[in-house]
Order: C-alpha cells, then sequence, then structure tokens
C-alpha cells in the first residue's frame, strides 16, 4: 500500500499516450493485486471462522456406545433378564483364502466341531465375498482361529442378545434372531420398545421377580424329575394388582441357545397348555353359587349318598361319604356329586356367566403370543354344566385359574395378568365378580381345605396358606379319560388373612414314585411343590411366616362332620 | 521522524502480535478441548466395560448356580417362622439368662468400686501388713500430680519399700497382684526402717483423695 501511495505521488516522466496506456497497466495490476488480496483474505477469513466457530464438543458423543442397540430387559428389581453384548463373529473371504483349503478345513473343523471338514471346504471354496464360518464366538475360540493365521479370516464385533440367567425365565423372555429381531416372548412383544431410539437406553421392567422364578423353575424341575412327569408349570400371582411375580415351566430352555434346545421344551404350559383342571374349580363353583343364591347357608346340606346320574354317566365320588354334607365338607372332602348338584342348581346360563366372568371363555389376557384359547363347551347340556363344576368338560390355562383365584380371594376383583411391572397407579380397577362377603368365605374355606382337607401337605407354618387340590383324568392318546394319566393341580393363596398372591402349581402326567407312595393325586404331587416354594419365596416378598395369626374360621369348623380324614 | 516512519510497522507488529496471541489462546482452547474429548471417551469405555464386568459377573452368579451351589456346598433352607420375631418384646423373651448368685456378687463389688479404692476395703481385711504395699503402689501417681511437695521425697522410699512388703505378707488379696508387681522392678532392700505410719498415712490419704476425684473404675 505504502510502495502504491509513493509511486503515485511521484512525477510520471512519460509521455501523455505513454502514461495512458501505463496507467491502464497499473489499473490492471491494482485489479490484480486486489483479486490475490481478496482471494488471500476471504481464505484467513474463513480460516479464522473455521476456528473461532468448530464445535469440537460433539466429537465424544458420536453414536453414544452406551445406548445399547436394544433394551436391556429387567426383572421388577432391576436384575438384568436380557442384555445385548458385543460378542465375536468369526468369517472369511473365500476368494482371499491363500493357504491350502483343505487343510485349514480341517483345521477349522477341529476347533468347531459343530460342522463337518467337507462343510467348511464347502465353505472356503464359495464362489462369494463373504461367508459366517461362527457367530457369537467365544475369545478362546477367536484367539484359536487367529492363530491359524490365515489372513482372509476375519474377526468382527457384533452385537448379540445375552441372557445372563440363561434358562431362567426363558419363556417369558422369548429369543431373537440374528439379526436382533425379537422371534419369541417378551423379545417379540417388546421388540417396537426396545429398539426404539428415544427409549432402548432405559431397560424395559417386567413384573418378574427372578428369586421367586428361580426358585419356582428349581422346586418344578425338582418334583418333575422326582415324579417322572412330562411336565409341570407354576404361577405366581399378585392377587391385588395382576402382575405376575413367576412364571414356569418345566421343561425349560436356554434362550441362549434357542435353536438347539428340544422343540417340546418351548411349550409354555402355563399359558398354551389347556386342560382340564378337574376340583380346583370346585371353589368357583361354590362362590358362584354363593353369589347367584343357590347356597344361601353353609349349613345347607347337600346330598353325597348317591352318585349322580346324566343319562349314562354316573358322578361319583373317590371316597363316598354316603351322607348329605355341608359346603365346608364338601370343599375338604372334595365331593364331585355335591359340587353336581350344586352346578345342577345353578343351571348353564348362570354357570356361563361365571366362567366368562373370569374370562374361561377366551384366551388369557397376558402380553404372550404364545397363548391358547381354552375350550369352551359348545353343547352346554346338563352333562356340560354338571361336570363343569368340577372342571371337568371345560380347558382352560393354569394362568386363567391363577387370575381366577386372584379374584376369588382379593375381594372380587377380577384383573387381567400382565407381564409388565406396574405403577401403583396405573393397576386396572378390575371389573368385580364375586362380593366382598363372598371372597372373604371363600378365605375361610380354602384356609379350611388346607388345615382340615386334602391340601394338608402344602400347608407351610406360619404362612397361613390356603388352597385346593384338583386331580383331573388326562385323556389319554388312544382317546377317553385315562385313571393313570393325570393332571394335578394345587391352587393356592397365602397368607389367608390377607392375600397377597396366588400359587399355582400344575403337574402334567405325573408318575408316582417310592415318596409319594404311588400316588398321582396332587394333594402327593403338586401341593408339596406350593409349599417349598413359598417356604422359601414368602419372606423374600415380603411375608413373614407368623405362627400366630391366622384367618378367623371358627365358625365353620362345627360344620365339619367327624368322618374327615 | 523515525518514529512516524515506523509507525506502520509497529502497528502491524502490534496487530501481529495480538493476532497471534488470539490464535494461541484459541489453540490452547482447542487443545483443552480434545483433551476434554479423549477423557469422554475414556469415561464412555471404562463404563462399557463396567457393564461387561457387571454382565460377566451376573452370568457367572446366575441364581441357577447359586442355587447349584447352595445345593453341593451351603444347603441353606427356607427360614422358618420361629426364626422371625415381630418385636423387641418377643426379642426379650429370648433372654432366659437369670443371673447367678456370682453375677450379683461381682455387681455389689462394682458398686464398692466407685465408692473406694478396691484394694482398701479387701486388704485390711485379709493381712493387715499388705496394706502398705497397696497403699504404696499407687502413691507414686498421686505424687505425679504434684499436689502436695513434702511427699516428693517420699517417693522414693515409698517405691523402695515395696519389695520387703510382699516379702512378710504372701496372703494378700488376689487384686493387688497388678499393681504390686509395678513398683517391684525399681526395689532396694534396706528401707523399710523408713516406712513409718505418717508416711503410710500420707500416701494412703492422696491416693485415695486421687483416686476419688479421677480415677472410676
Amino acid at each position: 500500500m505504502a510502495t502504491l501511495a509513493a509511486h503515485a505521488a511521484g512525477p510520471l516522466p512519460y509521455r501523455d499516450e505513454d502514461s495512458d496506456g501505463l496507467s491502464l497497466t497499473y489499473h490492471r495490476l491494482m485489479l490484480v493485486l486486489l483479486l490475490f488480496a481478496g482471494v488471500t483474505a476471504l481464505v484467513v477469513l474463513r480460516l479464522a471462522y473455521l476456528q473461532v466457530s468448530t464445535d469440537r464438543s460433539g466429537v465424544a458423543a458420536i453414536g453414544n456406545p452406551l445406548i445399547p442397540p436394544r433394551a436391556d430387559i429387567v426383572d421388577r428389581n432391576g436384575v438384568p433378564l436380557a442384555r445385548t453384548i458385543d460378542a465375536w463373529s468369526i468369517g472369511v473371504h473365500p476368494r482371499r483364502v491363500i493357504g491350502d483349503k483343505a487343510a485349514l478345513a480341517a483345521r477349522l473343523a477341529e476347533l468347531m466341531p459343530e460342522r463337518s471338514t467337507a462343510h467348511y471346504l464347502a465353505l472356503l471354496n464359495a464362489d462369494s465375498n463373504y461367508r459366517y464360518l461362527a457367530r457369537r464366538a467365544v475369545p478362546e475360540l477367536v484367539a484359536a482361529v487367529n492363530a491359524i493365521g490365515e489372513p482372509a479370516i476375519v474377526f468382527n464385533r457384533e452385537p448379540e442378545r445375552l441372557y445372563p440367567q440363561t434358562a431362567l425365565a426363558g419363556h417369558i423372555l422369548g429369543w431373537t434372531d440374528f439379526d436382533g429381531r425379537g422371534v419369541a416372548g417378551m423379545e417379540r412383544v417388546l421388540d417396537g420398545r426396545l429398539t426404539d431410539q428415544a427409549l432402548r437406553g432405559q431397560p424395559v421392567a417386567l413384573s418378574i421377580d427372578s428369586r421367586v422364578q428361580s426358585t419356582m423353575e428349581s422346586e418344578l424341575a425338582a418334583a418333575v424329575a422326582a415324579q417322572s412327569a412330562e411336565g409341570g408349570t407354576g404361577i405366581v400371582l399378585d392377587v391385588q394388582t395382576g402382575e405376575i411375580v413367576a412364571m414356569a415351566s418345566a421343561p425349560t430352555f436356554n434362550p441362549n441357545a434357542a435353536g438347539r434346545s428340544d422343540p417340546s421344551a418351548l411349550y409354555n404350559r402355563a399359558t398354551m397348555g389347556v386342560y382340564e383342571l378337574g376340583s380346583v374349580f370346585k371353589p368357583i363353583t361354590v362362590a358362584a353359587a354363593l353369589e347367584a343364591g343357590v347356597v344361601t347357608s353353609m349349613a345347607q346340606r347337600w346330598d353325597a349318598g348317591s352318585p349322580v346320574a346324566i343319562g349314562r354317566f354316573r358322578i361319583s365320588d373317590d371316597h363316598p361319604l354316603g351322607r348329605a354334607i355341608t359346603v365346608p365338607e364338601l370343599l375338604i372332602h372334595s365331593s364331585n356329586i355335591a359340587t353336581a348338584r350344586i352346578a345342577d342348581q345353578m343351571g348353564p346360563e348362570r354357570m356361563q356367566a361365571a366362567f366368562r366372568g373370569l374370562g374361561f371363555d377366551q384366551a388369557p389376557p397376558i402380553e404372550l403370543n404364545e397363548r391358547a384359547r381354552p375350550l369352551w363347551p359348545r353343547d352346554w347340556g346338563r352333562a356340560t354344566v354338571l361336570t363343569s363344576g368340577f372342571g371337568h368338560g371345560i380347558a382352560v390355562t393354569p394362568l386363567h385359574l391363577a387370575s381366577a383365584y386372584a379374584a376369588l380371594v382379593n375381594g372380587g376383583i377380577w384383573r387381567p395378568a400382565t407381564l409388565m411391572r406396574l405403577e401403583p397407579a396405573a393397576v386396572p380397577d378390575g371389573r368385580r365378580v364375586f362380593s366382598e362377603a363372598t371372597s372373604h368365605r371363600m378365605r375361610q374355606l380354602l384356609r379350611m381345605i388346607v388345615t382340615h382337607g386334602t391340601g394338608r401337605r402344602a400347608d407351610a407354618p406360619g404362612f397361613r396358606i390356603g388352597g385346593k387340590t384338583g386331580t383331573a383324568e388326562k385323556v389319554s392318546s388312544t382317546g377317553g379319560y385315562s385313571r393313570r394319566l393325570n393332571v394335578s393341580t394345587f391352587a393356592a393363596a397365602f397368607p389367608m388373612d390377607r392375600p397377597r398372591y396366588v400359587v399355582v402349581v400344575m403337574m402334567d402326567a405325573p408318575r408316582g414314585n417310592a415318596e409319594t407312595f404311588g400316588l398321582t393325586t396332587a394333594a402327593w404331587t403338586a401341593a408339596p411343590v406350593v409349599k417349598s416354594v413359598i417356604a422359601r419365596t414368602g419372606p423374600l416378598l415380603g411375608i413373614i411366616p407368623d405362627d400366630n395369626r391366622d384367618i378367623d374360621t371358627s365358625e365353620l369348623l362345627p360344620l365339619v362332620g367327624g368322618s374327615g380324614h | 521522524m523515525i518514529v512516524s516512519g515506523f509507525k506502520p510497522v509497529g502497528w502491524v507488529a502490534g496487530i501481529g502480535a495480538a493476532a497471534l496471541c488470539c490464535y494461541m489462546l484459541s489453540l490452547q482452547v482447542a487443545s483443552e478441548r480434545s483433551e476434554l474429548a479423549s477423557l469422554e471417551r475414556q469415561i464412555v469405555h471404562t463404563r462399557q466395560e463396567i457393564r461387561s464386568l457387571q454382565t460377566e459377573l451376573g452370568t457367572r452368579g446366575r441364581l441357577q448356580q447359586l442355587e447349584q451351589w447352595n445345593a453341593e456346598v451351603l444347603a441353606l433352607s427356607a427360614p422358618v417362622a420361629d426364626q422371625f420375631l415381630e418385636s423387641n418384646v418377643s426379642l426379650a423373651r429370648f433372654d432366659v439368662q437369670q443371673p447367678s448368685l456370682d453375677d450379683r456378687a461381682r455387681l455389689r463389688m462394682a458398686a464398692a468400686d466407685t465408692a473406694q479404692p478396691p484394694a482398701a476395703p479387701a486388704a485390711p481385711a485379709a493381712a493387715p501388713t499388705a496394706q502398705p504395699a497397696l497403699r504404696l503402689a499407687s502413691a507414686p501417681v498421686a505424687v505425679q500430680n504434684g499436689t502436695a511437695s513434702p511427699t516428693r521425697p517420699l517417693v522414693r522410699r515409698a517405691s523402695l519399700v515395696v519389695d520387703p512388703a510382699p516379702a512378710p505378707a504372701p496372703p494378700p488379696a488376689p487384686t493387688p497382684a497388678r499393681s504390686a508387681s509395678r513398683p517391684a522392678a525399681p526395689a532396694d532392700s534396706g528401707a523399710s526402717p523408713l516406712l513409718d505410719d505418717s508416711t503410710l498415712r500420707d500416701l494412703g490419704a492422696q491416693s485415695r483423695s486421687e483416686r476419688g476425684g479421677g480415677a472410676r473404675n
């Protein structure tokens, strides 16, 4: 600038025509100079702008790796049940293999024996860019394969769904496929929520309590093994909210390797199995009769002396009492005859209404897709009405039964069962199916069945358990009921003075053992499971056993005759 | 003139320096930022590690495994009703131990202790000769407090006395064994004649007053 000014100030020693051309040149030079200066200034300004305005604080936030690609599933206490971790996968680029393919295949088969050498050789010779050799590989295997030294073999980290508790609650959780989509259980139900961009940082809490679930599963598995049963199921349900605290089905499977498990183990008996559950229906029939005014007094006597004949069928008792019995006696001795007489008086409409009220005519209201519709009788003739009173001719899932028992003891409110943890405000209102008085009466009666009747083997001291046994004959493969094949169920609630939880245990086709004296009835098969589950989990659920507390049944005890056993 | 000629140069230099300062500052900020970012990355990495370790721990200590360990090793069983207590009253029910005669006697001794030095009531009854030894044992403490200057020379004498004292008094009460052993170290024979009754009385009074005011056990 200073130089330019100096030249301009000085005299121009040229002629006019020259000075004109010169000034033009100067102007041009000036223009070029300005152009250069402008461009340089632009670059400098741009650099300055970039230096000042670039926000580097966002560098660390690139794809926050703390947010899993799929949300965790936890139990009601926050114990992780399903997580996504980074797992190793082993792949190969078949076209880039430089070593001896046959030797490589043999070595791979040695390290990963689940597939044959020929299979690996086919993989290595495949006309493709990339093939998986193994997914979800353990680090030891990765290290071993890496030691082969073949550069065409590559290792990647891939998100993998892990179920840390292995087989625990496998039927509830379900599993995902290799692409991370839920294909069964809650993984499938919650797929949208679990992969939601905004929500996947937050774990989803189920209603399951993993401690109770684990206890139920181990006790059930032990009983199924001891009695060589086909299977079994156990449910623990919160009677006030409908939350399922535990739901087990034996045999179990490991969702970490769902594809490799026995297909029969994937069957969830609690929601998919419909069974004629037998005598556990009797309290429901009695409660419905109390509601309907058919049973007006506990002292009312019902003839159990002679079998009831319907056409060519006869309804009889295993241990005939040979006299008229009161309602408490009916339940304590589990009399089919007296129950059939009550159901007869109820009639088809009122029986159906009672069962519909408890949701026995539709699939259990639970989130899982793996659920079955009950076998609702098409024809409600007299035979159906009478047999449905004691749980034959109508087949429901064990979960139906658990919900019904919850309504029976919680004051008469039926609520849908759920696998999601509910905040106190979110508990559904439910619908009233029994009156408060009926519910109270049923609590007394159920407690008496355990203290004086067929449920004695479930009486864990101090837990005030009330419940009903049910031993139904199973339809055998040849058709027709088999006396040897039973579905033995024990449906219980505790503590009876203020019911909190319903526990239902069902054994599918147990065979007696020496411990049960060869008996397959519920009292010997299912009731002990209920007892040990309650004894182990009661304190965890906040129910402290107390020998000095119980529901008052003194008003009903005089109604029980002396022939009790 | 020269100064005015260099003025633009000065301006340029000044502006250049200022720009450099600004740039240095900005560079400093950028480096701090990148450091922060790397720290954040480290935090994220650590959190990931924590998560994976938690997962591993949870998997290794899964409930089925615990159940198996319980079945094989611990053999714990469910608590029964008796093991739960409802209130303090039911807890007090378990305090079934009745105080024996011995316990009561000990209690009374403790009560006497606060009133008088422990040795004082026992020693004179057992053997009068033991008294000087006992009193003397506690004497040095009293002297150290320096409450009475004339007792100072007595200290040495008192401690010297101890050794001959146990000799004529073999049956002292069992309690003074501890206190007697302490002055036994600087024992010196031939000091017994220096121990006259007035000295003993002084020392005894001092020790009593000290114990009554200070030590309570």
